[in-house]
Formats: C-alpha cells, sequence, structure tokens
C-alpha cells in the first residue's frame, strides 16, 4: 500500500456542473410519454373498434360517445386520486364510500340543515371515537419514534383524554344548531372537504400504524358507509335547491363553451393532476415511495407525510366525484355502492402497477374511458347488464396479465 | 486422503439478462477433501453453488456428480443426490423444535401425520433415535425439544450440518460459515470439518478469510469474474499468490491512494446506542478523514450507521455536527445537513429499481434546482450525466431504469447520489460489496476524490484489506462496542480480529 499522489488524469467527483448544452430532440419526450399509456389506448382502440364492427349504426354515432363521457367524468376524478394511492403501492377501498358520505354532505350544505339536539349518550360516541382514533395514531407514531413503551403509552392516553374532550364539546356546540342553504360552490366545497378527512383518517391510520392499506381502508369503507347512512337515516336529503342540478346539463349544454359546469371541473383537476404527478418534487417523491418505501426514507423522504397526503387526494378527488354527482343523482345515501372497484380497476387498466412505482395520470383517464365504452356497446348490443361485470372481469384480469408479462420479458 | 473425483464441474455458464455471472467455470472436487472456493465479492461462487444446489439452472456446461452425469433442476434433486448447501443465511425455521427442523420435508410416513415431537416417537420408526445420533456424532447436547430460534448462531450451524447428514450428504458446501463465529467457536466447526472428512465426506468451503484456508483446506480453485483462474494443492499457492489471482492484479493497483489532509473535526458522535446495538459508540470524524469501521458480522456496524442516520430507532447518545448539537436523528434531517448514507442492502434499499437513474440520483435533492415545485428535468438529466461520467457509470442513457444495470454500476448510481446532493459526511455500509474489481477501483478513487475534497467518510467493510487500502483510520465494533480508531500505521489485521472478537 503505497501513498502514491493521484493520477492528474482522474476527475475528482467534484459538484456535479449544470451544462446548458445537454439537452434532449423534444420529439423523444413525447415518444416516450407515448409509449407509457400505449397499452392502455391499443385497449381503448380495440374496444371502440369491436363494438364499432358489431355495432354499427348504434355505437359509433355522437350519441353514444356523448353518453360515454356524460356517464363516466366522476370516475375519471376517482381514478386520478386512485391513481396517485397506488403508485405509492398502497390502495383505497374506501373510494365507493367516500363518494357518498360527499355527496350526501354537499346535499345537506346546499338544501340546509338542522344537527339534532343535544344528547349525552351521542356525545359520549363520538367523544369516545374522536379519542380512541387518537390515542391509536398518536401511541403509534410516537412508538416509531423510538419512544419507550411507558411513555407513549402515557401520552396517547393524554392526546386520547383532550380529544375526547375536544369531540365531546364540538359536538355540544354544533349541537340544535340549524344550518342555512349555502350557495352551490360551497356546498362542492363541503363535500370535498368530508372526502379529505376520510383520506386523512386513511393516511394516519395507515402511517403511524404501519397497518396494510387494504385493512385500513377495508375497515373505512365500511364505516363511511354506516356513517352516511346513519346521518341521513337511510333516506335521500330531501328538498335540494334547483341550482345544484344546473350543475349537470350533459356535457355539451349550454354554459361555458357549450360544456357543462361538471365537465369543466372534471378537465380542471386533470389539468392539475398530470403536472401534480408527472413533474412535482411531491409526484417524484410518490413515485419513490412506491418504487422502494425504504430508499425513500433513506433519501431523507418525509415518507409518512407525503404518503398521507396522497390519501388525502384520494379522498378529496372522491369527495369532489361524490358532491359533483349530487347533481344528477341528488343526495341519496346508497348512491356509488361498490364504486371503489371500478376506480381501481380503471387505473389498473390503465397501466399503473398495483405493485407501485409505476403509472400515469392519462393510463387511467384511457382506463375509466375502456370501462365506459365496454359498459355503453354491452348496453346497445343489448347484452343482459349482468354481463357487464364479466367483462370487466376479464378485462382488469387481461390488463394486470399484460403488465405481468411487461415485467417478465426483461 | 483419497483422489478419486467426487464432483466434477465443466465450463459452467450462467447469464442473467445482460449480466455474465459465470462465463467458463470449471471446478473438480475429490472424495474426502476439503476444497476451498475463493473469489472476491461477484466472482461467481455463490452463483456456481446456486446451480451445485439446484437453486439456479447453469446456462451452459456439464456436471457430473459420482461418476454419473448430474442436472440439478430444483433443490430437492441436488439433496436427493446427496448434496447439501448451508448458507451464510441459515435455512431454519426459528419457531420449530431442532427435531422438527432436523426431519423437515423428510418426515416419516406416521409421523407425517403426529408430526415431530412426543408422540412421533412411539410411531416415527426410530426418527428420533436417529436425530439423536447424529447430533451426538457433532458432540452437540442440545435436547431435541429446543426451539432452534432459542439457539446461538454456532449451534444453529450445527443443526444445518446434522441436517446434511441426516439427508446422507456426500458434499457439504459451506458458504463464509465461520463469518459470525467467535474464535473458539471457529475451531469447534473446523474439527467437525476434519471429522466429516474422516468418515468420507468432502466439503466445499467458501471464505474470505484466507488465512483461515491453511488451516483446513486441501485444495484451492480461484474464481474471478466468472471464471476459473487457478487450481491446485493448497501448499502450491501461497496467501499472497491466492490474493493476486483473486484480484487480477497487483496488490497496489487495487487501492489507487489519493493523497487527502485531514481538518478539523466535523461529526462527533458520543455514546450512541440503538435498541439492542450498538450498546456504545463513539467517534470523532474530521474533514478529509476516511475513517473504516471493522468488526464481525453482527456486531452492530450497520446498525450503528442506521441508529445515527433516524432509520434504527435511537436510545441514547449525541452527535455534534461542525459544532451544532444535533437534537433530531432523522434521515431528513441529516440530509439537510449534508450527510448521507449508503445502504448495504442494494437491492431492497439502497435503490428503487424501477425507477430511472436519474431519479435515483437525484431523489435527496429533487427540490434542488425546482421551481414552484415543479422538477427541472433538462437539468436533472444533465446532472445525471455529469455523476455519470464523474463515476464512469456505464449505461445507455441515464433514463434507464436501475434494475437494467449490473451490480457495480447500480452502487455507482447509489453513490452518485451522495455525490449530487453534496454530502460532506457519507456513511457508507458496505459500498463495494458484491461488485466487480473495477467497479471497486472506480470507487476506492471516487472516495478518496472526496476526502481529498474535504468530505469526510465513514467506511464500514467487512473486507480488511479494502480497510487498510483505502482509510486513515480504522475503528473496531465488537458485540455492540466500538473501539476507539486508530491509524492504519498502529493496526494489522491480526489485531483487528483480536479487537473484532473481543479478546
Amino acid at each position: 500500500m503505497s501513498n502514491t499522489p493521484s493520477n492528474p488524469a482522474a476527475q475528482g467527483p467534484n459538484v456535479p456542473r449544470i451544462e446548458a448544452g445537454d439537452r434532449e430532440s423534444p420529439f423523444l419526450g413525447v415518444f416516450r410519454a407515448l409509449g407509457s399509456i400505449l397499452g392502455p389506448l391499443i385497449g381503448l382502440i380495440l374496444v371502440i373498434t369491436v363494438f364499432g364492427i358489431w355495432q354499427p349504426d348504434s355505437f359509433l354515432s355522437k350519441e353514444a360517445f356523448r353518453s360515454v363521457f356524460e356517464h363516466n367524468y366522476h370516475y375519471v376524478i376517482a381514478a386520478i386520486g386512485a391513481t396517485f394511492v397506488i403508485i405509492t403501492a398502497g390502495i383505497d377501498l374506501s373510494v365507493g364510500s367516500t363518494m357518498g358520505l360527499a355527496s350526501v354532505c354537499c346535499a345537506m350544505a346546499a338544501a340546509g340543515t338542522h344537527f339534532p339536539e343535544f344528547e349525552w349518550q351521542q356525545g359520549l360516541v363520538i367523544g369516545g371515537g374522536v379519542a380512541l382514533l387518537t390515542g391509536l395514531c398518536f401511541g403509534g407514531w410516537t412508538l416509531q419514534r423510538g419512544w419507550t413503551r411507558w411513555r407513549a403509552c402515557f401520552w396517547a392516553v393524554v392526546s386520547a383524554t383532550a380529544a375526547a374532550g375536544t369531540g365531546l364539546a364540538g359536538w355540544r356546540l354544533l349541537s340544535g344548531v340549524s344550518i342555512a342553504p349555502m350557495p352551490v360552490l360551497i356546498a362542492l366545497l363541503v363535500g370535498v372537504a368530508s372526502g379529505a378527512l376520510v383520506g386523512l383518517l386513511n393516511g394516519t391510520l395507515i402511517t403511524t400504524l404501519s397497518l396494510p392499506p387494504f385493512i385500513v381502508t377495508l375497515a373505512t369503507l365500511g364505516a363511511v358507509r354506516g356513517l352516511t347512512l346513519y346521518i341521513t337515516g337511510g333516506i335521500p336529503i330531501p328538498n335540494l335547491p334547483e341550482s345544484i342540478s344546473k350543475l349537470h346539463y350533459g356535457p355539451w349544454s349550454p354554459w361555458l363553451l357549450g360544456i357543462s359546469p361538471n365537465l369543466w371541473i372534471t378537465i380542471a383537476v386533470v389539468v392539475v393532476s398530470i403536472p401534480l404527478l408527472h413533474f412535482t418534487v411531491f409526484g417524484r417523491y410518490a413515485f419513490a415511495i412506491g418504487s422502494n418505501e425504504r430508499t425513500a426514507r433513506l433519501c431523507g423522504v418525509h415518507v409518512e407525510r407525503w404518503k398521507t397526503l396522497c390519501y388525502v387526494i384520494a379522498g378529496s378527488t372522491a369527495g369532489l366525484a361524490g358532491a359533483i354527482m349530487t347533481a344528477s343523482l341528488g343526495g341519496r345515501p346508497t348512491n356509488f355502492e361498490g364504486l371503489e372497484l371500478i376506480a381501481i380497476a380503471a387505473v389498473v387498466i390503465g397501466g399503473t402497477s398495483l405493485f407501485g412505482g409505476e403509472g400515469t395520470v392519462a393510463g387511467s383517464i384511457l382506463g375509466v374511458l375502456m370501462l365506459g365504452f365496454l359498459n355503453t356497446g354491452c348496453t346497445m348490443a343489448s347484452l343482459s347488464s349482468y354481463v357487464q361485470p364479466i367483462f370487466i372481469g376479464a378485462t382488469i384480469v387481461i390488463a394486470a396479465a399484460i403488465d405481468r408479462f411487461r415485467h417478465l420479458g426483461r | 486422503m483419497s483422489s478419486s473425483p467426487l464432483l466434477k464441474m465443466d465450463r459452467i455458464g450462467k447469464r442473467f439478462g445482460r449480466t455474465v455471472a459465470l462465463g467458463d467455470v470449471t471446478l473438480d472436487v475429490r472424495t474426502a477433501e476439503v476444497h476451498a472456493l475463493v473469489g472476491e465479492n461477484g466472482a461467481g461462487k455463490s452463483t456456481l453453488m446456486k446451480i451445485l444446489a439446484g437453486a439456479e439452472i447453469a446456462d451452459a456446461g456439464s456436471i457430473e456428480f459420482a461418476g454419473r452425469p448430474f442436472q440439478p433442476r430444483e433443490p430437492r434433486d441436488s439433496l436427493s443426490a446427496g448434496i447439501a448447501m448451508i448458507y451464510q443465511e441459515f435455512n431454519l425455521a426459528p419457531h420449530l423444535t431442532v427435531e422438527a427442523n432436523l426431519v423437515l420435508g423428510r418426515e416419516h410416513a406416521a409421523a407425517r401425520v403426529f408430526l415431530a415431537g412426543p408422540i412421533s416417537a412411539f410411531v416415527g420408526g426410530g426418527q428420533r433415535r436417529q436425530c439423536r445420533s447424529v447430533l451426538d456424532r457433532l458432540g452437540m447436547r442440545v435436547s431435541l425439544d429446543a426451539r432452534v430460534g432459542e439457539l446461538g448462531v454456532a449451534d444453529q450451524q450445527m443443526i444445518e450440518i446434522a441436517r446434511a447428514l441426516l439427508g446422507g450428504a456426500r458434499l457439504v458446501i459451506m458458504d463464509e460459515p465461520t463469518s459470525a463465529l467467535a474464535s473458539h467457536e471457529v475451531q469447534r466447526l473446523f474439527e467437525i470439518v476434519r471429522q466429516l472428512r474422516a468418515e468420507g465426506i468432502s466439503v466445499i468451503y467458501i471464505s474470505h478469510f484466507l488465512e483461515e484456508l491453511d488451516r483446513i483446506a486441501d485444495r484451492v480453485t480461484v474464481l474471478r469474474d466468472g471464471r476459473t483462474i487457478a487450481t491446485g494443492e493448497l501448499s502450491d499457492w501461497p496467501r499472497q499468490r491466492i490474493i493476486e489471482a483473486m484480484v487480477g492484479r497487483k496488490v497496489e493497483e487495487m487501492y489507487p491512494r489519493v493523497e487527502h489532509e485531514i481538518g478539523e473535526p466535523l461529526l462527533e458522535i458520543r455514546d450512541l446506542a440503538g435498541r439492542k446495538i450498538p450498546r456504545r459508540a463513539s467517534l470523532t470524524l474530521h474533514r478529509g478523514e476516511i475513517l473504516g469501521i471493522a468488526g464481525l458480522v453482527g456486531a452492530g456496524r450497520t446498525e450503528m450507521l442506521r441508529t445515527l442516520f433516524g432509520l434504527d430507532p435511537l436510545r441514547g447518545g449525541q452527535a455534534v455536527l461542525r459544532g451544532v448539537r444535533i437534537e433530531r436523528f432523522t434521515p431528513g434531517d441529516w440530509n439537510a445537513r449534508g450527510v448521507g448514507m449508503l445502504s448495504e442492502d442494494r437491492k431492497r434499499e439502497g435503490l428503487a429499481q424501477n425507477l430511472s437513474c436519474i431519479a435515483n440520483i437525484t431523489l435527496p435533492a429533487v427540490s434542488r434546482g425546482s421551481r414552484f415545485g415543479l422538477i427541472g428535468r433538462r437539468r436533472e438529466h444533465a446532472a445525471s450525466r455529469d455523476v455519470g461520467r464523474v463515476l464512469k457509470i456505464k449505461w445507455a442513457t441515464p433514463r434507464d431504469k436501475a434494475s437494467a444495470l449490473s451490480g457495480g454500476n447500480q452502487q455507482k448510481v447509489a453513490m452518485g447520489r451522495l455525490l449530487y446532493s453534496d454530502a460532506e459526511v457519507l456513511l457508507l455500509d458496505e459500498p463495494t460489496r458484491g461488485i466487480d474489481v473495477g467497479a471497486k477501483v472506480d470507487l476506492y478513487r471516487a472516495i478518496g476524490e472526496l476526502a481529498r475534497h474535504g468530505k469526510a467518510i465513514v467506511m464500514v467493510s467487512s473486507y480488511l484489506p479494502e480497510l487498510f487500502g483505502v482509510c486513515d483510520r480504522i475503528a473496531v465494533m465488537s458485540r455492540g462496542v466500538l473501539s476507539p480508531a486508530l491509524g492504519i500505521s498502529e493496526l494489522s489485521p491480526e489485531k483487528v480480529m483480536h479487537l473484532a472478537v473481543g479478546e
């Protein structure tokens, strides 16, 4: 081992310089982007072609395409949120329930509502529930940070007690209050906020307790549906104002540029979410967490924070989707049952890997459209509506198999 | 010593995707001999042994075992032929008893119903007696009903050997059997190996500790870059000659020394303690210094880095960085303060395999060079290319997925991340594990250059020559306690080993 001076020709690993000359043809970028959604694109064209040949008159008409857009834009919004979660290698099964809750909350805000008079029994149940969740999450979080068991336990109890008091006092303040009908825009925001809260609950439980997302969102799937039925008493919200149904004229309506407000909202979500996932630091973190959570942590990414944000996004989009559908469906507590499967299916068909780290927003949109055309096509071919789920199931298997082959082929 | 051949592996080849793991390997083992198989990490030893054990299938070449052509398709084929492999990570079910582990997969028909345990003693056809006699043969006094998870590492290893004997093995492969053992346990293992040889069983012995070979091996085969470089009687192969055959160059060229100056203290750690290990670790790291951490596997070296970096829970200790006391030990905080870590587990932690090399390199500092949260894609592409040039990473474009690269290049990508984030303190955990010699030399040079630029480096390694070749000072971790760091001129490999086993 000699201490010879270094070879002068060897370049030292200095801080890399940023060279302006290194750039790539913009066409290549476009091709790359196209390549990543090629699968779902071909699938969509295939579905349209098959039904076009089968039912050329009815399927290849303006009405058919219109019907696809009319009946699917809310899935687009929900599927985009689900994409964020699935890219982090998670899953959100509570999408359908969240949409139902948001729809009901939005309807209640728009129609005006009256909170029931205060009862101790109810107040204690609410306080207890809040206390339980807070205590669990706080305890899990502190244990993860390496606190001793007794210290974590003590502070979990303290925080739970505080939360119980807050919950009880909050309910005491709210009970008996009447709320006047709100403007439609505010009502929509109430819907989004309720969805975001469900997302926050999902994300917090998953990250603080390191529970599998499947289990947590399976639990909220049931609990949120129950909550929705409970607050409405199982009946639709009466006295919905006329103004809210104006959101939904159908896609080609006499509104701004001949497009209905609902579709504008959908377009806005798409326009915001594509750069958010693919071009921002947050989006990169989501991919990194999904691809390898441990690597992300090693690189100093605040995994818990960004993962929770992904669930909040999924909850918010589900909330928005549910809220804007109040326009056409009204505030029925049983709306959107089982819709989570369609949202997840669309995302998977769109080429997003359930193992995380791979996926696109555009693919998920194409996935929704593909399911939409499949549905409309089946209806037009007068196939029994019982057959459609079978087709959807087959499509999911094929999409997942193609994804598998792609990975094995390497 | 008999000279009849037991195993002949001829011109074995194996590829993984674009990587050639084995090019042309020939190995022959005689009956009742201890055959040492040596080579650098990534030379192909593990792949070759996995092929023999049926865990991988060869692409080319032929194997002859006990005079008959032999083509293992799965581990069961090798086991029934009489080849048993003892991996570094034991294949034991920790919750089951010793007896259950010994007979796993070959339970007596009746015992299959009742499984192992007292009942099977009546119906198991003497199975329990067989187990007992094998353990006696190995001089083991553990109870057959003890849970394997409660035994020590050395005893677990003996259970593995006993299982091989019980299955009628004629060839036992041992992969780094001494890496986790204390010296008296090594002594006992060697006695067992000699006993096996006396009973007519052959042993293929893989080890990094070349000094062990003189005590135990009859012949040696050296692999390098997936090829057999040399094979012969150990008496003809002094240690220096083996090393040169393994490395393929003179030892001096292996560790390019880059002149660097040691400056003021940068990071001080006092009494760092994790949940179990490390129990007590203190060190002072200076600017422009390369500090090596040696020690046995499981002594707490990796845990020390992980606890310090906030990946494992901290129980106590203080850290002072640039004269400022650190309050929060989390990867995010360290990262923001210019401290970066390289993981020992490239596959599961070091890299996000299905992301591009760009995403992997820029991950700790994506927000740098981004505006309003939007990533400057052209900048990060250009910067990644620069990192690639500096570390000589071989890729078609930095947009390649990390998984498309060879092990050495993947490790360079993980290292490139620390260059990109401009870390001042680099915690490197086994930076050269499992990569080829060329990539190693590139990494050593990069580490030297970093020191020359005033960065401070902590390097954990199980390979002593590497530590002596690259580091300025070496500290030794033994059972969770870190010894004071000494300059390499004051140390010798023997002294380090003594400190490591705590003698």
